[in-house]
């Protein structure tokens, strides 16, 4: 083809042309520029999203079933409380699933039951363990999918912070916070779970001095490891280089003071809780002890109860809004405060339910699909609600910014991508002049209008196309040695460039395949958009006109 | 329509309107029979550069119509014929300088999307024209190289690429020097003569008027026999 002949020829710098040649390499550079800065942003934000989205699902699991009010108001749920075989009090979902019967209500020895209370609906039907059945059959299909019920609970939590080496000894923390279990199943929270640190090792060793527990300091030095290979004593773990042990394949002799995984299931001491990061930055320790208080209703008053716990662990709960609340602990902790709380702030709907685990969020639509026409099919649907993550009360907001932020960085991607590709339109009208004389020719010698515009045309589409590669290469490179870049960054302004509370500990240093599909598409037919005018020009000049001027 | 014409044109006008309404072609009919050599000649302005442009296709007539071998010349078939059945040569040769001369005389062939690689048909006729016109020493030579004369030569060879059916010519020897132009003319008129092509040819040029079959003259718009020639 003669036209790619002359893209090339054109595309050439030459001495003669050393304005066209200029232009060429200012239109390659600023596309290439805004090809770069967009891939980067466009990865970087895509992969802050994703980090997000993982802490989300890893902490809330990626779908929730809710009990409705159908649920909690049919014959199933109500039962309890009028039935010896249940004590007389409602059943959480744990409870029901655990129960050996589906009815317990005995009308020999239970009182009668009121003429305004639901219908009994059908005997064997068993919403709780329909679920759980429905979502065993449906960890055929997706192998890593577990689910376990949670429940919430709102307390005040308070700790006593002792700090012998400051100048307040003892300190007091108070938090009215929520209060959760934590899935004791397979879950995902080891990215989440943040290992001990050397500060609190010292803690622990000195409130084992304090509180005189030996047993303590067994467990930290059962728990430690030395990089010399030393045996571990009180002397060298705090000189020497350790590491914590956190994952075991089977359950330790000698269990850790702090949060540690078993086959990849969560397991805490006794009594631990395990707090958001933040606390950290409150100078909050591992060790740290303190209470949960609740008000329990008594017949007269209702009175304050208190739990002791103390803090095992820091999870990272990403940016949800309420993640600076959510604190981790033993199912039978928040059991407690449930069933005796009556002043709870949280909506009763949100404090039972069952967590549905998976690794890959994306998944979450297909399970959710699946799931809502399995509790079609056993007639439970109008007792629970399937919630994926991105309609959770908490994050839904943050989850629509996140879509409409990226809907306008592409917007505004879009729009830099244009104003960058209309450089093009000046370099080919410049060459376009410049090559009148050669156009004339082609046309005297029989080229058509539409391989005259393919010359030019074609220009811009390699202009495009070029730029786009050396974009795309700078990106990479920079995304490679992303954490070079954030320290040079941060050494300019003085301080952390980027919070490790919103990016994480260090950015995302993945490129983004739509990111890259969307310049290498749109900057090429941009540029070849931008062509078409000068190619338009160039089309419409007359030979005659031309070659007699010459 | 009679066929045996190469080239017919039936009333040709062209008016030009800037900055006044001039009439520079009056309804000029003209007819070229294969192989025939026609001359036309005028004084400077008297329009034989704009009727050539016409008859060559490259610049539209305010009326009239052109036909080749019968067959009336529509917008759709201008670039074919352009590149196939005519060859041009025009007063400063027109060429790609920064190209060699091979490149320009194959130009017309890798426009017509012929095989041009080293040993294809297009490759060998662009030597033997390049042979033709004398040049074979400068094959490979950029033509910015090349002398005025020279240049001609190889616009000479490139117009016959293709193989077309019609030359044509304004003012080939315009820029050159005497010795030039005698070498010019000879190699058009024998080349044309050889090849079994018809010339047009607008000249000035007195010898070169000699040489050709049929001579015209354009006087106020008008073509008419050159009697004087």
């Amino acid at each position: 083809m003669f036209e790619l002949f002359f893209v090339k020829s054109y595309l050439w710098p030459k001495k003669k042309q050393l304005s066209v040649a200029l232009i060429g390499l200012l239109s390659l550079f600023v596309i290439s520029t805004v090809v770069w800065l967009l891939l980067l942003f466009l990865s970087i934000t895509e992969g802050i999203e994703k980090t997000w989205l993982s802490k989300l699902t890893s902490l809330n699991a990626p779908i929730r079933i809710t009990p409705t009010e159908t649920y909690y108001n049919s014959y199933y749920y109500q039962i309890d409380s009028i039935s010896r075989a249940s004590n007389y009090s409602l059943k959480t979902i744990r409870e029901k699933l655990s129960a050996q019967k589906t009815d317990p209500y005995d009308s020999s020895t239970d009182e009668e039951i009121p003429s305004y209370w639901p219908l009994k609906e059908i005997d064997e039907l068993d919403p709780i363990k329909k679920i759980f059945s429905s979502l065993h059959s449906l960890s055929f299909k997706f192998s890593d999918l577990t689910a376990e019920d949670y429940e919430v609970a709102g307390a005040l939590m308070r700790l006593e912070l002792i700090r012998p080496h400051t100048r307040n000894f003892q300190s007091f923390l108070s938090q009215v916070s929520y209060i959760a279990t934590y899935p004791s199943a397979p879950s995902h929270l080891e990215d989440l779970i943040q290992k001990p640190t050397l500060r609190d090792l010292k803690h622990l060793i000195y409130l084992s001095s304090l509180y005189e527990e030996t047993n303590l300091l067994e467990r930290i030095l059962a728990n430690v490891t030395c990089a010399s290979k030393n045996a571990p004593t009180i002397e060298n773990i705090l000189t020497e280089e350790i590491s914590f042990k956190t994952e075991f394949d089977s359950p330790p002799t000698l269990s850790p003071p702090w949060a540690y995984f078993v086959e990849k299931k969560l397991q805490l001491p006794e009594n631990g809780i395990i707090l958001p990061r933040q606390f950290r930055d409150s100078d909050v320790l591992l060790g740290d002890r303190g209470f949960f208080s609740y008000q329990a209703t008594t017949l007269l008053s209702s009175q304050e109860q208190r739990l002791p716990v103390h803090v095992v662990g820091f999870y990272d709960p990403g940016v949800i809004s309420i993640g600076a609340r959510f604190i981790l602990s033993d199912p039978s902790l928040v059991h407690t405060m449930n069933v005796n709380c009556q002043t709870t702030a949280i909506a009763p709907l949100l404090t039972n339910g069952i967590q549905v685990w998976f690794k890959d969020y994306k998944k979450t639509d297909r399970v959710r699909e699946i799931l809502s026409k399995e509790f079609e099919k056993e007639g439970i649907s109008q007792y629970f609600d399937i919630v994926p993550y991105y309609e959770y009360e908490f994050a839904k907001e943050l989850i629509g910014q996140f879509q409409s932020d990226r809907y306008l960085f592409m917007l505004v991607g879009v729009l830099i991508l244009t104003v960058a590709c209309s450089n093009i339109i000046s370099l080919l009208l410049l060459l376009v002049n410049d090559k009148k004389h050669e156009i004339g020719i082609l046309l005297s010698l029989g080229a058509t209008k539409k391989s005259i515009a393919f010359i030019f045309g074609g220009i811009g589409v390699t202009v495009g196309f070029i730029s786009s590669l050396i974009g795309v290469s700078l990106a990479y490179f920079t995304l490679s040695h992303i954490d070079l870049f954030v320290n040079l960054l941060s050494t300019i302004e003085g301080r952390d460039a980027f919070n490790p509370l919103f990016y994480g500990d260090s950015l995302p240093n993945v490129m983004s395949l739509k990111a890259l599909l969307f310049v290498l598409v749109a900057s090429p037919l941009l540029s070849f958009f931008a062509g078409l005018i000068p190619a338009i020009k160039a089309c419409k000049l007359k030979p005659s006109a031309i070659l007699r001027s010459e | 329509m009679n066929k045996n014409f190469v080239l017919k044109a039936e009333k040709i006008t062209k008016e030009f309107y800037h900055p006044e309404k001039i009439a520079v072609l009056k309804e000029i009919s003209l007819e070229i029979k294969p192989n025939e050599s026609v001359a036309i000649t005028g004084v400077s302005g008297s329009g034989k550069s704009t009727l050539l442009q016409i008859l060559a296709t490259l610049e539209e007539s305010t009326s009239g119509s052109i036909y080749f071998y019968g067959n009336l010349i529509r917008p759709s078939m201008i670039s074919e014929i352009r590149n196939k059945k005519f060859g041009f040569v025009f007063q400063s040769s027109n060429l790609l300088e920064e190209e060699s001369l091979l490149e320009n005389v194959l130009l017309k062939a890798k426009i017509a999307r012929r095989p041009t690689f080293k040993g294809s048909q297009a490759y060998e006729e662009a030597l033997a024209l390049i042979n033709q016109v004398g040049l074979s020493h400068r094959v490979k030579f950029p033509v910015k190289y090349l002398s005025g004369g020279e240049k001609q030569r190889a616009a000479i060879a490139r117009a016959f690429m293709n193989n077309p059916d019609l030359i044509l010519a304004d003012e080939p020897t315009g820029n050159l020097d005497k010795y030039s132009k005698e070498q010019v003319e000879t190699i058009l008129l024998t080349s044309c003569q050889k090849f079994n092509k018809s010339l047009i040819v607008v000249t000035h040029d007195n010898n070169f008027l000699k040489l050709v079959e049929t001579k015209l003259q354009l006087e106020k718009g008008i073509l008419l026999p050159c009697n004087s020639c």
